[in-house]
């Protein structure tokens, strides 16, 4: 028998199990030692403590930023801000699509329609809206998509948007965004981790909520989904009620 | 050029810098929350009910293998076979068991209290139709105490152990112009604690069920360690007037430049702060109400938080943590950007 022949197609079979397997591997990018960027936006200084929840979230990373919010951080100036960072948090007052920054409210209905886009484009992964209302679900909005993925929205390729779709109890919210950060950085399923956080920690009468492209519902943080396209209208939003 | 420098200023100048002695603020703020309203009465908030203070009695800390144990015997008494293979322990000791195929499928235990949150995971959940057989609202409280028994988690005195809320998780999907479509997932009991007729609240002290197809666990949260009681002389409590002072002290913090407040509840509860104290408070709510976005005139974002009632109070409290959080005055590295 040919030995040098067995050899040669051994590496064949070797060669073509690593195409495969690249071919398989190929809907998720995968990194094993990972380090994301992340930054946290205090809404207020000045109503409540936005501060504490923010750094307990930011502080489970080496993160990127950490600002006192303003509006130009979510629209005119995103790929600086919020794009610039694959984990963003922010802790503030809110509305259904709208969140209050130091000086301003943020419509993020039309958040998208500078020239910075919407998020996504640049790196955004993940958004964390923490404040009341903001994600509206079903059972507030029978539309609670299009204020999203509108072409003037927000969703340019961000994977998720996390928030509540009901009020959200302050005393909790340190609490909140301590376990989730941890459980982020420990590699949990994002959104899951989020609701996880809000049964363990919550008031039991916040309710949380996660819009998302659907494909990305299995993202972690050391391992994510492809970007979807930027005029996507595809979405599925999970909510606790 | 102008503008160039200009824009940076106005970035550096969001640098987080945390505000001065709190003294400061609460006088600034005491003038921009002029208008606070109180139909609450707030005269008489302790009334004359002998109150309690409790301690959680100490456990011995679970070691990894013992931790695993639990776990072992919560799957087996589940009927489940997750494959728990990664495990890990987190800064502050909880071990997290995790799994490689479902990342939403984790055990997170505290060692030191036998504190856990159980997710079987939720991506058999993800298809887009609602799960078989799921437990009516009015089923699932009984199903839920069924599943706590059945894995040896029902509080051993059931007369502290009620439901506060029967709720649920849902998905829905919005596809092209297709019209979207809902679908239900799980269904959640919550049980909450009363110790003395007061219900507890705060991060300690709860008991959470999933429930998934023909009312099989899902998950399971477990924060219900044994207390301890002990009297509280009326000498060790704070004067009504004090307390008063201190909810509109709090309210002015917490609701900061908005325009109006209103109280809508002030209640004596007991507060668990998660790390072994259990105290008697008042729980206050409040609407405050903001200058909104353009063309909406006030926004209402309630806010709520707790005053300690005893003059010596053994418990960590929001606000405490919040004194205690110490995070950085700024960010140096924005000085670069």
């Amino acid at each position: 028998m040919d030995t040098k022949r067995i050899v040669v197609s051994r590496r064949r079979g070797l060669f073509t199990l690593l195409l495969l397997l690249l071919i398989v591997g190929r809907p998720a990018c995968e990194v094993l030692a990972v380090d994301r960027l992340e930054g946290g936006y205090v809404g207020s200084k000045t109503e409540g403590d936005a501060t504490t929840p923010v750094w307990n979230f930011i502080n489970n990373f080496k993160y990127e930023q950490y600002f006192y919010a303003e509006p130009f951080q979510f629209d005119s100036y995103n790929n600086e801000r919020v794009d610039k960072m694959n984990f963003s948090y922010f802790v503030g007052h809110g509305s259904p699509w709208q969140i209050k920054c130091q000086s301003n409210w943020v419509d993020l209905k039309n958040a998208g329609s500078t020239a910075d886009k919407g998020w996504g484009d640049t790196n955004a992964k993940f958004v964390t809206l923490h404040a009341c209302n903001v994600v509206a679900s079903p059972i507030e909005a029978a539309d609670w998509y299009s204020a999203w993925t509108n072409p003037k929205g927000v969703f340019g390729g961000v994977h998720q948007v996390l928030g509540f779709h009901t009020n959200a109890s302050q005393s909790c919210d340190q609490d909140i965004s301590e376990y989730f950060g941890s459980r982020v950085k420990a590699g949990s399923a994002v959104w899951q981790a989020w609701f996880d956080a809000i049964w363990l920690r919550g008031d039991g009468t916040e309710k949380g909520s996660a819009v998302m492209y659907p494909p990305s519902e299995g993202d972690s943080y050391a391992v994510w989904s492809y970007d979807p396209p930027a005029d996507h209208t595809w979405l599925r939003i999970w909510y606790q009620y | 050029m102008k503008k160039f420098i200009s824009t940076i200023a106005l970035m550096s100048m969001t640098a987080l810098q945390v505000p001065g002695p709190s003294s400061v603020v609460l006088a600034r703020q005491a003038k921009v929350a002029r208008n606070i309203e109180h139909p609450v009465k707030l005269n008489n908030l302790i009334g004359r009910k002998k109150l309690e203070t409790y301690k959680t009695v100490a456990v011995r800390p679970l070691n990894y293998k013992e931790a695993w144990d639990v776990l072992s015997r919560l799957q087996e008494r589940s009927h489940e076979s997750v494959p728990f293979e990664k495990a890990e322990q987190l800064t502050g000791g909880r071990y997290v068991f995790t799994a490689e195929n479902d990342r939403s499928a984790i055990f997170d235990i505290d060692p030191a209290t036998g504190s856990f949150l159980l997710n079987f995971g939720l991506k058999k959940y993800t298809n887009e139709h609602s799960t078989l057989n799921l437990p009516s609202a009015t089923q699932a409280p009984e199903i839920a105490r069924k599943r706590l028994a059945e894995t040896g988690q029902l509080p051993a005195n059931g007369k502290e152990i009620v439901v506060t809320h029967v709720g649920g998780l849902d998905m829905a999907v919005a596809k092209y112009e297709f019209k979207p479509l809902t679908f239900k997932k799980l269904v959640t009991v919550q049980f909450g604690r009363v110790l003395n007729g007061l219900p507890v609240q705060g991060p300690g002290s709860r008991i959470v069920v999933n429930l998934g197809e023909d009312g099989v666990l899902a998950g399971l949260i477990r924060n219900w360690p044994e207390v301890q009681s002990k009297k509280v002389a009326r000498s060790a409590l704070k004067s009504n007037a004090l307390i008063r002072k201190e909810i509109f002290q709090q309210l002015r913090t917490t609701a900061g430049d908005a325009k109006e407040t209103f109280i809508r509840k002030a209640s004596l509860v007991l507060y668990d702060d998660g790390r072994g104290v259990i105290e008697p408070a008042i729980f206050v709510v409040a609407d405050a109400r903001y200058v909104g976005p353009k063309n909406e005139p006030l926004v209402n974002n309630p806010v709520d938080f707790y005053v300690p009632v005893l003059k010596r109070p053994e418990a960590l409290y929001p606000y405490m943590k919040s004194r205690n959080a110490n995070p950085p005055a700024y960010d140096e590295r924005q000085k670069a950007k």
